[in-house]
């Protein structure tokens, strides 16, 4: 057990999607990740706060059903709780609060409690009523509202009056009446399928048309934040009058950052989409709708967050396998997870695509496509028996603003720093390598230490026309952070220089590569080291092989084209045989017993 | 077998362990008022305590007992 004599410990504990990180935030200013579906938090975050005069750490919990855990988040949530002593701050919905008590009877027996209702607005509107100081006296807690004004001065009364939970009786109809249950209008229309996927499905087409459309507004921003690097700020750069200087301004800091933060109002609509989908709890809905078609490929719908979040970064998307029932299906989700196009990628495919197309928006509608059907394949490769699928749907609501702004000004914060840090850093180390010879002269960037290094294995990329190592260090570079591929094909090529056969090979490399160092590091976190670098191994071997077969087929090399299907075909027969060999050792286990 | 659209009491829950809990948690216990609202490829989307997804295997773990159209 843990205790700390410099603060006190509070834990924030309830069911999935009841306020518990949104109470976070307000207590701590911390921006924990919220959103209107049953899983998000899938961590526990703990960040220290001052309330009153005294000193809390304050724990934000995943969400709990029942203290007999069905899913890895639960089960960390509820081992973190035996392990730690401290206050619970519970917290409940005002429409689930029944169930909520139960779950409360058995976590927090014979420990310091607080009890916050949540969601009270939505409650008596539905027509529920709750006697908060009735429900206080038979309880013998604190209780208090979410909602209204001065919670943190609420809160922190209410911590210091903290009782021992002893309550074990039932809510009486005198202290509370349940709301009605009718659905809404809103939510019996996207419970008809005719209507549910074609209006998800027409969402995500416009979400991607505005975003990387032709004369759409996220090209037209690209181009306007492009224009003012190159025209501008490069033309203020050539007269630097330090030839070192001015090397490193224009073609290093400019080039590079000019042409990844270009990209940032695309990005930030794509986190848009996947902020308001997030909010508005149509996620849960598409993970029901969804389920049918996930459990033939040996997922089910539960897969689906994990999946929508790869769209924005895959290393956030691999934390939310957490909230998967069993290991086997985690690791089946976290394989396909690489091959979802996430925001770093867009990048680099629009950079290509605009190479060889006036309208980008089919050649990367068709990429993220590929990437989804890649996931897939890997998913039916993989396949194994589902997990039970079991989910609560959160209820539909018209996102906050306050909480969309906020959400989405989190992620350009994050699109930034790592622009400032990772990126600026690779670029800056890119240029060095790329403006000095081995003796430590300025030079040719054919005579540099770069060329000289990544020259070692351009032979790689041979195959599909491009026996180039700036091309190879682009792609090495894309292990760091795949923003990285943009910015080193900037600054060392200028514009993509090989023809669409090349461009189009590349692209579904960079599609099934393995993931940026980030998100490798999460799959080490959650399975094994060995395990994260054998499937970034494999990934960039069996990406690599793709593209031959890419480049083949549109040479029309149909033979070279069987050459390197050949290796992949015959590690998939391997890998079913050895499933096979496994399924008929288990079913003779199962007659000999 | 159950229809969308169709109000059932839960008679019995078959599943163990964490699943059997889940389901209580969810307020899917014996005595309780469903009503199953929509059948989706195989997955079904019942109204109990709030709005509860789940599939054929879960699905066939509640057993229930038809309540006539009010």
């Amino acid at each position: 057990m843990h205790k700390s004599a410099d603060f006190t410990r509070v834990m924030i504990v309830g069911n999935p999607n009841a306020g518990k990180s949104t109470l976070f935030n307000a207590l701590t200013g911390g921006h924990a990740k919220v959103g209107n579906w049953h899983g998000v938090t899938v961590g526990v975050t703990e960040r220290r706060a001052v309330l009153g005069d005294r000193a809390y750490l304050i724990c934000d919990l995943p969400g709990i059903y029942a203290a007999e855990s069905m899913t890895l988040e639960e089960r960390a949530a509820c081992a973190y709780l035996s392990d730690h002593t401290g206050i619970l701050l519970l917290v409940a919905e005002c429409a689930r609060l029944e169930r909520a008590l139960r779950l409360f009877s058995v976590l927090a027996a014979d420990r310091r409690c607080v009890l916050v209702l949540t969601k009270r607005r939505s409650f008596v509107r539905g027509g529920g009523r709750l006697d908060r100081a009735a429900l206080e006296r038979a309880l013998g807690i604190p209780v208090l509202y979410a909602e209204g004004g001065g919670l943190r001065a609420r809160v922190v009364q209410a911590l210091s009056a903290a009782r021992i939970w002893q309550w074990k009786g039932v809510l009486g109809t005198d202290r509370y009446t349940p709301c009605s249950a009718a659905l809404s209008r809103m939510e019996r229309l996207w419970l008809k399928p005719l209507f549910a996927l074609p209006a998800f499905a027409a969402m995500l087409l416009l979400c991607f048309y505005l975003t990387f459309g032709a004369g759409m507004p996220g090209c037209l921003a690209r181009d306007a934040i492009e224009s003012l690097f190159s025209r501008v700020l490069a033309a203020r750069a050539q007269t630097i009058p330090s030839p070192v200087l001015r090397s490193f301004v224009a073609d290093g800091l400019l080039g590079g950052i000019g042409s990844v933060l270009g990209f940032l109002p695309q990005i930030s609509m794509l986190f848009l989409f996947l902020i308001l989908l997030e909010e508005s709890g149509l996620i849960s809905r598409l993970a029901w709708m969804t389920d049918g078609i996930f459990s033939r490929v040996g997922l089910n719908g539960r897969a689906v967050f994990s999946l929508l979040m790869g769209f924005g970064c895959t290393a956030a998307a691999i934390l939310t396998t957490r909230g998967l029932e069993d290991r086997k299906m985690q690791r089946r989700v976290i394989l396909c997870l690489p091959y979802i196009s996430c925001s770093a990628k867009l990048p680099v495919f629009l950079t290509l695509a605009a190479s060889f197309f006036r309208d980008p928006f089919p050649a990367v509608l068709v990429l993220y496509a590929l990437g989804v059907c890649l996931a897939l394949g890997m998913a039916l490769l993989l396949r194994g028996k589902a997990s039970p699928f079991l989910l609560e749907l959160a209820p539909l609501a018209l996102p906050s603003p306050r909480a969309v702004v906020k959400s989405l000004l989190f992620q350009i914060r994050q699109f930034i720093i790592k622009l400032a840090t990772v990126i600026l850093a690779f670029l800056l180390l890119s240029w060095l390598l790329s403006s000095f010879d081995v003796h430590g002269q300025l030079c040719a960037i054919e005579d540099s230490l770069l060329a000289r290094i990544c020259s070692a294995v351009r032979f790689l990329f041979a195959p599909i026309g491009m026996n180039d190592w700036r091309i190879t260090y682009a792609a090495l570079s894309g292990l760091v952070a795949k923003e990285n591929v943009a910015g080193a094909i900037a600054m060392l090529c200028g514009e993509f220089p090989y023809p669409f056969a090349s461009g189009a090979a590349f692209a579904v490399f960079l599609l099934a590569a393995s993931p940026c160092v980030s998100a490798v590091a999460a799959v080490a976190r959650e399975l094994s080291v060995r395990f994260a670098l054998l499937c970034s191994l494999a990934q960039t071997a069996s990406a690599l092989l793709l593209s031959y077969l890419v480049y083949f087929l549109l040479t029309g090399g149909a033979p070279l084209a069987l050459i390197a299907l050949a290796p992949v075909v015959a590690l998939l027969l391997c890998i079913h045989g050895k499933k096979l060999s496994r399924r008929s050792a288990d079913h003779i286990k199962t007659i000999h017993r | 077998m159950l229809r969308a659209g169709e109000r059932a009491r839960i008679l019995q829950i078959g599943a163990e362990g964490a699943l059997g809990v889940r389901l209580r948690a969810l307020a899917l216990f014996p005595g309780r008022e469903i009503l199953l609202l929509a059948v989706r490829g195989g997955t079904f989307l019942v109204q109990a305590d709030g709005l509860v997804a789940m599939d054929r295997e879960v699905a066939a773990c509640i057993k229930v007992q038809t309540l006539p159209a009010s």
